[in-house]
């Protein structure tokens, strides 16, 4: 099914972990109900997710780097029954997930 | 000092690379011809080996620092467009030139105390970038260069401003190149340690006056928060937890006891978190040591790092067990036993090198010339065990000796080469006190009170005079 499909509820978690100046505020895990908010960012999410071809990618789409003091991005999307997760490492090397991590990482900010 | 691989058939093939780019013209000669006939998997297999040990390429040839600043201009690419380059002059750029100030400061600091010749011990490139992405809260070492965001503007502000953000950054590739600890739960919050102390000390170092461990703020990452946040800076190392206390980024988290440790899967097991613990550690042994905190408790945390007994996977107790061993052997048992009371007072029991084993007790008691002895041992958590019990403690040389049962308190000089079994004396208010080590044939020599005739003889096992 097309994650960008208009009607289903769509349900995203998105978590970011570590960096240098990791700080549990400002990582509190995002909660988004597709259903609960304004149909244009419904809409905006959905088109992320589908450009990314977040449900067929696996769960780890790039390998982790080495190094210290990346972030971590975990990001959960349920959709009519399924239910699908991935871990990014930054730097983000696929511009459509980095374009996503980017959306929800102001989202998260903006919420606290 | 951890000791020196000398090289004399094998590098690792990136070093080769490293050397023909930038050695002399012998020397990059060699490491052609060598990458050309030696790509054996023999190579491939010594390298890590190889990278355990701070290892000196050229010593004669000096170190090789060569500074490489990127601006990536608010993007992601990487390395991004070259603007200074080693040697060249300040461009007016802050983040530009706080980075290059902080690696070249991280670099002194290395190779003029510990003889570290840059990141990989063989000249590696200093490459930073700065302006990296948008509005970014972070800087990270991705096992290549260091990066630098800008900060939101809002909490954070640019991830130059402290030196010891650059120190601590540079740090991680020095660990990746020595212990290479892995990046989550304990060894990960003492890769984490390890950036903060080396950070710190490059910030201690490069100061003018150089600052001494009593005179320094212990903080990482100070002027890092805008004014909008209730903080002096992101972690404290004197006092973990209280660096800042904000509305909005709530308390600092970091534990300073092994009693507060936090069990989290957040942040690889919060490498970010429980750092607070060896952090205090190490500034309670800078503070004992005194002076520099580079020159006597740096030296020992960077041998650690370089010590091959150090796993990967090491714990805190690990960690700690070596940082005393080393004390002990770069300089002496009352170093060894104050960098283990300042584990001990962060909740970690550490055996003081120096007074492993089991060892005789010769009391006297208002005679000068029967002695009675008793067998003892201590223990790392500062009791001791034997023909009776009771605590121990090392300061400042001092054996401090307490037993459970009745009023007995011995106190006496140490000597540092105890631990080689040679005579220590100790003389109490009420007697006369010696301790040997079980088993040592020797001669004990006359103390100044006269209690025992000159040189001695005695039997080792402590039986009889």
């Amino acid at each position: 099914m097309n994650p960008g499909a208009e009607g289903g509820d769509l349900r995203l978690r998105f978590e970011m972990d570590g960096g240098f100046a990791y700080i549990p505020a400002l990582a509190e895990p995002l909660e988004v109900d597709t259903a609960t908010i304004d149909p244009t960012e419904a809409a905006t999410l959905r088109t992320l997710l589908t450009e990314a071809h977040f449900f067929s990618l696996p769960a780890r789409p790039e390998a982790p780097a080495r190094g210290a003091d990346q972030r971590t991005f975990t990001i959960t999307a349920t959709e009519a029954g399924r239910t699908h997760t991935i871990t990014l490492t930054e730097p983000i090397r696929d511009p459509a997930l980095a374009q996503l991590v980017d959306h929800l990482r102001q989202r998260q900010r903006e919420a606290l | 000092m951890t000791e020196r691989n000398c090289l004399h058939c094998v590098l690792p093939p990136h070093m080769l690379e490293n050397i023909a780019r930038n050695g002399t013209g012998e020397e990059r000669d060699w490491a052609l011809r060598t990458l050309a006939v030696d790509s054996s998997t023999r190579q491939v297999r010594a390298e890590r080996e190889l990278m355990r040990a701070p290892v000196a390429v050229f010593g004669a040839a000096g170190p090789h620092k060569k500074r490489l600043i990127h601006d990536a201009k608010t993007g992601t690419t990487l390395p991004g467009t070259l603007v200074r380059s080693e040697g060249q002059a300040a461009t007016g750029d802050a983040a530009v030139d706080e980075a290059y100030d902080g690696l070249g400061a991280t670099f002194d600091l290395y190779w003029d105390i510990y003889q570290r010749d840059s990141i990989d011990n063989a000249g590696m490139d200093l490459i930073g970038t700065v302006h990296y992405d948008k509005k970014y809260d972070n800087a990270f070492w991705n096992d290549v260069q260091m990066v630098f965001g800008d900060g939101d503007g809002q909490y954070f502000n640019r991830f130059t401003i402290a030196i010891d953000i650059m120190g601590h950054e540079l740090t991680h590739g020095v660990t990746a190149h020595q212990a290479n600890l892995v990046y989550h739960d304990q060894p990960g919050a003492l890769n984490e340690s390890l950036s903060d102390v080396f950070g710190s000390l490059v910030k201690q170092y490069a100061q003018s006056p150089r600052q001494t461990a009593a005179d320094a703020d212990w903080l990482i990452g100070a002027g890092l928060f805008t004014p909008a946040i209730n903080g002096i800076a992101l972690r404290s190392m004197k006092a973990p937890g209280t660096a800042y206390d904000d509305r909005v980024l709530g308390k600092d988290p970091q534990p300073d006891h092994m009693s507060k440790y936090v069990n989290t899967t957040r942040d690889n097991g919060g490498v970010h978190i429980n750092s607070g613990i060896p952090n205090r550690a190490f500034y309670l042994a800078a503070i004992a040591l005194g002076g520099y905190a580079w020159e006597k408790a740096g030296k020992i945390w960077y041998a650690t790092n370089c010590d091959p007994r150090l796993s990967p996977t090491a714990s805190f107790q690990d960690f700690a067990n070596l940082t005393a061993d080393n004390a002990a052997k770069l300089f002496d048992a009352d170093v060894a036993a104050k960098v283990a009371e300042a584990w001990r007072q962060v909740g970690i029991n550490v055996a003081v090198p120096g007074l492993s084993g089991d060892w005789i007790l010769h009391y006297s008691w208002g005679s000068t010339t029967t002695y009675g002895q008793a067998s003892i041992t201590f223990n790392a958590d500062h009791s001791f065990s034997g023909s009776n019990t009771g605590q121990w403690r090392l300061r400042d040389g001092t054996l401090l000796l307490s037993y459970t049962s009745g009023p007995a308190k011995y106190a006496g000089t140490l000597d540092s080469n105890v631990a080689n079994g040679e005579m220590s004396t100790f003389a109490g208010l009420d007697g006369a006190w010696y301790l040997t080590r079980k088993g040592i044939v020797g001669v004990m020599d006359d103390t100044s009170a006269g209690v025992l005739a000159a040189r001695q003889p005695y039997d080792a096992a402590g039986s009889t005079w």
